[in-house]
This record gives C-alpha cells, sequence and structure tokens, in this order.
C-alpha cells in the first residue's frame, strides 16, 4: 500500500473511532432499563442514525416511585458534540429532578389542586408541588446558556412527570414535536410546546400543563428523526403516516406499537442511509379488565 | 436542490441568500457566511429564505450562532420562510428573538 493510501486508511480508521466512541457515550446515556409501575406499560425504541446524532429518551422513578419521569429530547446538530450534550442533558435533568425529589414531595399538592374546582384548574397549574418540573428545566436552560451558550447548542424536549396511581401527567414540552395521547377512537391530544427548546433563550419560565390518561390511553412521544425518515427517493415518512399507524389498527400494548412503527419506519427507509436518529417512547394505561386481572 | 449560501453586503445591511436544504453537512458553510456578515459590521441581518426547502436542526443552530455573532444591538429579519421551516421555528420558540417577514 503507498504512502498516500496509508495515510487515508488512517484517517479513516481515526473517523470511525470517533464516531464510535461517540456511539457509545450515546448509548450509555440511555436507561438499562425502563422503570415498571402496577397498571401501566411503557416501551421504547431508539435506532441511532449512521452519522452521530443527539436524541435521547429517559425513563426514571422519583420519589420512591411514586412518580416516574420520563424524558424524549433531541440535541441540536451531529457529532460527537451531539453525544457530549446529549449525555449532558440527560444529566441535568435526572440531577436536578431526583435532587429536588429528594427534598419535597409534590403528594399533598396534587391531591388539593385535584379537588379544587375546575374553574381554578383550567387557569393552570399552582407552582408548588409542581416545582421540581419547572426547577429541572430551569436550572438546566440555564445551566447550557450560562456555561456553553458559546456554542448554541440547545435541545428540543420533553419532560413530564406521571403520577401513576392517579394516572396524570404534568409535563413541559420545551420546544419538541408534540407527543401524542390516543385511545382506539384516535389522538386525544397533542402535547403541544409549553415553552421554547432548552438552551435557547435566558431566563425563560416554562409553563405547566397537565392530562389525565383514562384506562387503555397511550402516550406516544417520538423525535422529528420519525416524521422526517426519509426513503431512498427523499421522501419523508410524514406525521400523517405515524398517525395512521398509530389510529389503524387500535392501539394494543406499547411493546406492539413500537413495534409497528419500527417496522414501517425500516420498510420506508429501505437501502436509505438513516439520516436522523429514530427515537419511540411509549407509555400505556391498562384497561380496567387488564388492571384487575394483573397479578 | 443543492445548498447555497451568497452574501451581499449594501447600505450597511448584510443580506445571506439560502437555498436547498440546509443540515449538518453544509452548515459549516452557512456560519461563513455570518462570520463574514459579522465582520463587516453591518446594523442588520437579512436572511432570506425562500429557497430553502428544509432546514435541519443544524440550520437552526446556525440562526443562534448568528444571533450570538452579529450582538444584540443587530436585528436580524428571516425573509419568505417555507411552512416547514417556519414550523420548525415556531415549535422550538426562536421565532421570538428574530423578525419574520413574508417579503423584505
Amino acid at each position: 500500500m503507498d504512502e498516500g493510501a496509508a495515510k487515508r486508511e488512517e484517517a479513516l480508521l481515526k473517523l470511525e473511532r470517533d464516531l464510535q466512541i461517540g456511539r457509545d457515550i450515546q448509548l450509555s446515556f440511555l436507561p438499562k432499563a425502563l422503570p415498571e409501575a402496577p397498571g401501566w406499560e411503557l416501551a421504547a425504541r431508539f435506532e441511532p442514525a449512521r452519522e452521530v446524532a443527539g436524541d435521547f429518551y429517559d425513563a426514571f422513578p422519583l420519589n420512591q416511585g411514586r412518580r416516574l419521569g420520563l424524558v424524549i429530547a433531541d440535541v441540536c446538530d451531529k457529532g460527537v458534540g451531539a453525544a457530549l450534550f446529549m449525555a449532558l442533558f440527560r444529566s441535568l435533568i435526572r440531577a436536578f429532578a431526583q435532587q429536588h425529589y429528594s427534598l419535597r414531595w409534590m403528594g399533598e399538592e396534587d391531591a388539593d389542586f385535584l379537588s379544587s374546582p375546575v374553574a381554578d384548574r383550567r387557569r393552570g397549574i399552582p407552582s408548588t408541588g409542581t416545582s421540581a418540573l419547572k426547577n429541572a428545566m430551569a436550572l438546566t436552560n440555564n445551566y447550557i446558556i450560562t456555561n456553553h451558550g458559546d456554542t448554541s447548542m440547545f435541545a428540543t424536549l420533553f419532560f413530564g412527570v406521571l403520577d401513576p396511581a392517579a394516572g396524570v401527567l404534568s409535563y413541559v414540552n420545551g420546544g419538541h414535536c408534540p407527543p401524542w395521547l390516543f385511545n382506539e377512537a384516535g389522538i386525544k391530544r397533542r402535547l403541544t410546546p409549553t415553552g421554547p427548546a432548552v438552551g435557547m433563550v435566558p431566563d425563560v419560565d416554562f409553563a405547566i400543563q397537565q392530562v389525565s390518561f383514562a384506562p387503555g390511553d397511550t402516550l406516544l412521544a417520538f423525535t422529528d428523526g420519525v416524521p422526517e425518515a426519509r426513503d431512498p427517493a427523499g421522501a419523508f415518512f410524514t406525521e400523517g403516516r405515524l398517525r395512521s399507524l398509530v389510529t389503524d389498527p387500535p392501539s394494543g400494548s406499547a411493546q406492539a406499537l413500537v413495534a409497528r412503527i419500527h417496522a414501517a419506519l425500516t420498510a420506508h427507509i429501505g437501502s436509505a442511509v438513516q439520516f436522523d436518529d429514530i427515537t419511540l417512547l411509549a407509555v400505556r394505561r391498562a384497561t380496567d379488565a387488564a388492571a384487575a386481572s394483573a397479578p | 436542490m443543492a445548498f447555497s449560501a451568497t452574501l451581499e453586503i449594501v447600505d450597511g445591511e448584510a443580506r445571506i441568500t439560502l437555498a436547498g436544504e440546509l443540515d449538518a453537512s453544509v452548515a459549516p458553510a452557512f456560519r461563513e457566511k455570518v462570520e463574514a456578515a459579522a465582520a463587516a459590521h453591518v446594523g442588520k441581518l437579512v436572511i432570506v429564505m425562500a429557497e430553502l426547502t428544509y432546514m435541519a436542526s443544524a440550520g437552526l443552530r446556525g440562526l443562534i450562532f448568528a444571533k450570538q455573532k452579529m450582538g444584540g444591538a443587530v436585528e436580524i429579519v428571516l425573509v419568505g420562510l417555507q411552512e416547514g421551516v417556519r414550523e420548525t421555528l415556531e415549535m422550538t420558540g426562536f421565532q421570538h428573538s428574530v423578525t419574520v417577514v413574508d417579503a423584505y
């Protein structure tokens, strides 16, 4: 092999090694196992892009499992930098949320809120009790801007805290494509942004919203790599196609839903290079019959 | 359409015209034009996006970079956004950091 070819080979191997390092970082920051809660089913799927990117999902217990933290996020751009920031965002959200919950339980405030008149509830969530959510987002946002503002890095990020006993999800959506809450009749609600992407705007006050799961309801969170997946001719998968997969056939298990979507995406992408990370997180509340017959 | 970014400086205003798809692979070319515009010490940066068919997060990162590079006193105007690009901007909340117009 002549010198020029040897040098090129070396450069290529180094590139491959860097990509592999980036990929390893990314994978090591995804949860090893999803938390469990009686009457609930969680499922997730992550397919990395050919070039390292910065999607992640997370699911973790809070306050001895009385709550579950659910995150899906998409760090901007590509490369090892995106993977590093993915690790940073995921760690900050977890750490700030868990730290706050170890200091204060939101149970009492929840009960007060849910028993208050509907008109009051519609005005918004009180700042007490759900402050762990707001704090995790605001602290992460300001940390990134203060310490890494010169990189222009940001992440679209959805962070929800589920009360599995009450079936209520409180959430903040920082600029992320809206997760869907749906059942066999169709999509009930799109959980649209309640603030900008994280790391983009200083001192943001992220608003909190709530949504209730009826038995049989499923929440599907995804990153834009799903609707924007391209086939060999460059055509997008589209949100419309995802919507039809979600509503027909009617929702079964979260695991079956995620598998069905993944199969359709794989068929669509075909021989094309996968351009962006594909990330799916599904959370399903069992029907009353299923919950009753559970061991 | 292949990506292109062209820069003109006229009367203290920088105008960058984008076309094609702005993704991670071509984002450095956009950043170069922003750096050149910043070096010209203009009072306004106008980014014409009528021919921009797609903008990945790397493109949005480039816009944030533009805002930082140009400094707080320089207005950034985005012109003629196609629907998908406008949706990306509005979903992520960046539209409040710039001026968005249909024509300029």
